[in-house]
């Protein structure tokens, strides 16, 4: 039950219009959700999903309450808002709390509602899965993933005029395909639009490093020329910003910070090759155009040829520091080179091949060290080849590391952070030196 | 309630359903969160709505709605049959439910104050109360206090004639120092077991003593030498031990892992059904207990989201693995007749799955005190609380770093040390499992959000132990320069 445009901002409006002279905010978001699982070649739980937030925030100066309910009854409402007026009453003056928008302009994005997508029905979810259950038998593989579609809306509305509603759909597929022999293959995708998911190219991807990752062979652990495919190298970048606030950075808390209260912005941190940024515009992967309470989200070059472009900047840290407010990113967008995966295995002389990670884990952030594991196809790269698959590993390395010691790029292509679920547009990267500390047994 | 909840059973096997449950839900939430003398949210929130699961054709369906109406519980159960008649044209075996005798009650946290009826203004008292000692400290930058209040309210309802009201209250405080001393910054947590107890949990702790010494901690963690890479025995206290145990043993004889249902996402387990009642997990020392009756832990209910009466079992006996952790569908997958009671669903809209019941090591049988096993070690790592945690996709190799460490040398607790963490195999290690202090040292802590699942889904269970010795376990060090 997906409520329109018209119908919901007269809601936010008549309760606003209810309570005259109050500062306040109210949003609504609503998801209708099916999601099907598959595990051992069968289903193992299909499901339809129907949820709603309204969220009410009542502020009075530098006091604010917010009460959560998730009905649009008005009476509802109305106890909502005054919950939300107790507790800012109640609650001490907040010095950083910075005080509500008004109305703002938000860049044009592309689409980002699909009507084949917010139609999509358990029966094609099904027949869907029953297309890769059918080439993981041809295989002998066993299959087992996950198919998620939803539509939705996320609206807001402030007493100081700023208001947005926006509608959006998702579609998300994975599918891992095991071996009895020790091989297992993974891939997964994120889309606006149900119909650019590729499941049989993702299933047909899944099954070639299922086969190709069977029977694998000892390889020490030791530091190595990697070559991360995009799914890992998405999961190292989002990692990289996560930990990108000025903030902490500024009072001495992150690997960006330095002496004095000051901050590696203007730094070159990496390669030169490297440049990242974020766009809600991009056509590839397209985003929500609205940041940090209600902002416009703009494009934002973080890293630029190597060197510290942007940090994110909230609007009280924005404010403190004379900077203006960046917020935290709305996609990844990693540019690369013209080069295909196939040219940086090619260009190696020894080194390993990472289909993609999993369980990563922040183990020393002022250095931005990181643990996790390598999962679903680790191979050897002997001249140029690869010559055999190998057991797993545990890494503890620095994703700054990482973009230093960049080599070889190859064009940027949009893909799901197998950590992390995140979507980003990221190269597949050759990387020298990669720590690789222990074995993993785990396939 | 009672009638709602026939109206979708009715439904349900109208539309053919061999079984039908649903959960009507109400979550209610407090947060309060400070940060130094300022507090930036006081917030209340409610969710409610309703889950229907259905068999039908032999197969799973569900469907929830957050919108408690007569029309919408008939449109909802109808579909969660019609969901799982097209989930049935992909029905490798039939679901079959162990059995389970229909249960008519109430069960509810036994909890001494609801913290809901606790004023607000005390809670932000407290908050800014640990912050401000937290900053008295010298080299202490950031002070973080934060509580949550959980309140679980569920109505059960099956086919086979059940009908469970369940009224579960936690209380989580948590409240961090960041020490930031010579380019260096390092976090102190207080350490306090989340509980499933009412504010009485918050009134039993003298916070500001707590917030005072965490605070001198974490500045002593900052000064701290780096902790060096090689073989040593660790002394792990049960604040942190919770989260190893979670780990490597929890999610590893979970049963929906070991037959391949969370191959594509959290994994499988290295502990495959062929290796119950033979796996040699650990040493003797090494009792594991399943538990969702153990007074006060996270995971403890009166019946589970099954609508199994809660119980207690063994998962591994003296070293040796003996019980996975299952649910009314999962049992016949190990040719047992009837459910461990482990089926968790963390809101009405979750489709309910096998989840950790509490999972508790025992203490050790003979009297043994903390001191004792500190002075029979002569070189070695304490950890306290829990730091940096990875584990594989099934449950070998592993890498946990601690909240606090320090170093022990010659039977005394010396130095604190900081960058540490030990890496291991979970069998290699549990193996080397050579002590284990006494009852009077067991403590019940426990894991708040671990999550599992697509979609994710979060639950909370307790983990307790006593402090136990790991003899030789490889020390990997997390400093260096950027």
């Amino acid at each position: 039950m997906i409520l329109d445009e018209k119908e919901i901002m007269s809601l936010l409006q008549n309760t606003i219009s209810e309570n005259p002279g109050k500062t306040m905010g109210i949003g609504v978001s609503a998801r209708e959700t099916g999601s099907t699982r598959f595990a051992n070649n069968a289903i193992t739980t299909n499901g339809v999903y129907s949820r709603l937030d309204l969220f009410v925030e009542v502020l009075k100066g530098k006091k604010r309450g917010i009460a959560v309910i998730n009905e649009l009854d008005k009476e509802k409402i109305r106890e909502a808002v005054a919950r939300a007026d107790v507790l800012a009453d109640v609650a001490p003056e907040n010095a950083e709390l910075m005080p509500p928008l008004g109305p703002q302009t938000y860049p044009k994005v592309p689409e980002l509602y699909f009507k084949s997508t917010a139609e999509f029905s358990p029966g094609k979810r099904v027949d869907s899965i029953i297309s890769v259950i059918d080439k993981a038998k041809k295989e002998k593989l066993t299959a087992a993933g996950f198919f998620e579609t939803s539509s939705g809306f996320s609206a807001f509305m402030n007493s100081k005029g700023l208001s947005y509603y926006l509608l959006s759909t998702r579609s998300y597929f994975n599918n891992t395909l095991r071996s009895g022999e020790g091989g297992s293959g993974w891939a997964s995708a994120e889309e606006e639009d149900v119909d650019k998911v590729a499941v049989g190219k993702l299933a047909d991807g899944a099954s070639r490093k299922a086969l190709d990752s069977r029977n694998p062979k000892p390889l020490p652990a030791g530091k190595y020329t990697v070559i991360l495919e995009p799914a890992a190298v998405a999961d190292m970048v989002w990692f990289l910003l996560y930990n990108f606030t000025a903030r902490e950075a500024d009072e001495g808390r992150s690997f960006l910070s330095l002496p004095d209260g000051k901050n590696r912005l203007g730094e070159m941190l990496v390669s030169s090759k490297v440049t990242i940024s974020s766009d809600p515009s991009f056509p590839q992967i397209p985003a929500f155009p609205i940041g940090e309470d209600g902002l416009p989200q703009e494009k934002t070059v973080w890293i630029e040829k190597g060197m510290i472009k942007n940090l994110i900047y909230t609007r009280f840290w924005a404010e403190k520091m004379g900077k203006a407010p960046v917020s935290f990113p709305a996609n990844i967008i990693m540019e690369g080179d013209n080069y295909r995966l196939e040219d940086l295995i090619r260009s190696t002389g020894k080194g390993v091949l990472v289909s993609r990670f999993w369980y990563i884990r922040d183990l020393n952030p002022m250095i931005l060290l990181l643990t996790g594991l390598t999962r679903d196809g680790t191979f050897l790269i002997e001249k140029g080849k690869v010559s055999h698959p190998v057991n797993n590993f545990r890494f503890n390395e620095s994703p700054v590391n990482v973009l230093k010691n960049v080599e070889m790029m190859s064009q940027p292509l949009r893909v799901v952070g197998g950590e992390t679920g995140q979507s980003a547009f990221v190269p597949a990267l050759k990387v020298k030196e990669f720590n690789f500390s222990s074995v993993s047994d785990a396939v | 309630m009672k009638e709602l909840a026939e109206l979708a059973l009715d439904t349900a096997k109208s539309k053919g359903a061999s079984y039908a449950d649903i959960r009507i839900c109400r979550y209610r939430n407090q947060y309060v969160f400070g940060r130094d003398k300022r507090i930036e949210t006081v917030a209340d929130t409610e969710d409610i709505g309703f889950g229907v699961r259905a068999v039908a054709n032999g197969a799973w369906g569900f469907a929830s709605s957050y919108r408690l109406e007569r029309d919408e519980i008939e449109r909802i159960a109808a579909m969660a049959v019609e969901v799982a008649k097209a989930s049935s044209r992909l029905l490798k075996q039939p679901v079959e439910l162990a059995p389970e005798p229909a249960h008519h009650d109430h069960w509810q946290s036994p909890i001494q104050k609801n913290p809901f009826k606790i004023p607000m203004e005390k809670k932000i008292d407290l908050v800014l109360g640990i912050n401000e000692e937290m900053l008295k400290v010298d080299g202490i930058k950031v002070a973080m206090t934060y509580l949550m209040f959980n309140e679980m309210w569920k109505y059960f309802a099956s086919t086979d004639g059940s009908f469970i009201e369940q009224d579960l209250i936690f209380t989580y405080p948590q409240a961090t120092a960041v020490a930031v001393v010579a380019g260096d910054s390092q976090t102190r947590s207080i350490q306090v077991p989340p509980e499933q107890k009412g504010y009485e949990l918050i009134e039993s702790i003298d916070w500001i003593e707590k917030a005072r010494k965490t605070a001198e901690e974490a500045v002593q963690k900052v000064k701290a030498r780096q902790g060096t890479s090689g073989k040593m025995d660790v002394i792990l206290m049960p604040s942190h031990l919770c989260l190893t145990i979670h780990e490597s043993i929890g999610h590893a004889t979970e049963l929906d892992r070991a037959i391949g249902w969370e191959a594509a996402y959290a994994g499988t387990t290295f502990v495959t059904p062929d290796k119950l009642g033979k796996l040699k997990y650990g040493s003797p020392l090494m009792n594991i207990v399943g538990d969702k009756i153990l007074p006060n832990a996270l995971g403890t209910a009166g019946y589970d989201d099954d609508g199994v009466k809660a119980r207690r079992f063994d998962i591994i006996k003296e070293g040796i693995f003996v019980g996975y952790q299952t649910t009314r569908e999962l049992a016949k997958f190990v040719n047992e007749k009837e459910s461990k009671g482990c089926a968790f669903a963390d809101s009405w809209s979750s489709f309910p799955m096998q989840r950790m019941p509490n999972l508790w090591l025992k203490p050790g049988g003979k009297p043994l005190s903390l001191d004792q096993l500190i002075s029979d070690t002569k070189e070695g790592l304490l950890f306290d609380g829990m730091g940096s945690f990875s584990i594989d996709q099934q449950r070998y190799n592993f890498q946990f770093g601690g909240d606090a460490v320090w170093e022990i040398k010659n039977g005394k607790v010396g130095e604190m040390v900081k960058n540490v963490a030990y890496q291991s195999k979970t069998t290699d290690f549990w193996g080397s499992l050579d002590a284990v202090c006494s009852q009077e040292y067991w403590e019940n802590w426990g894991v708040f959000g671990c999550g599992k699942g697509e979609p994710p889904q979060s639950a909370r269970m307790g983990h307790g132990s006593a402090p136990s010795r790991f003899r030789q376990v490889n020390i990997v060090s997390a400093g260096g320069k950027l």
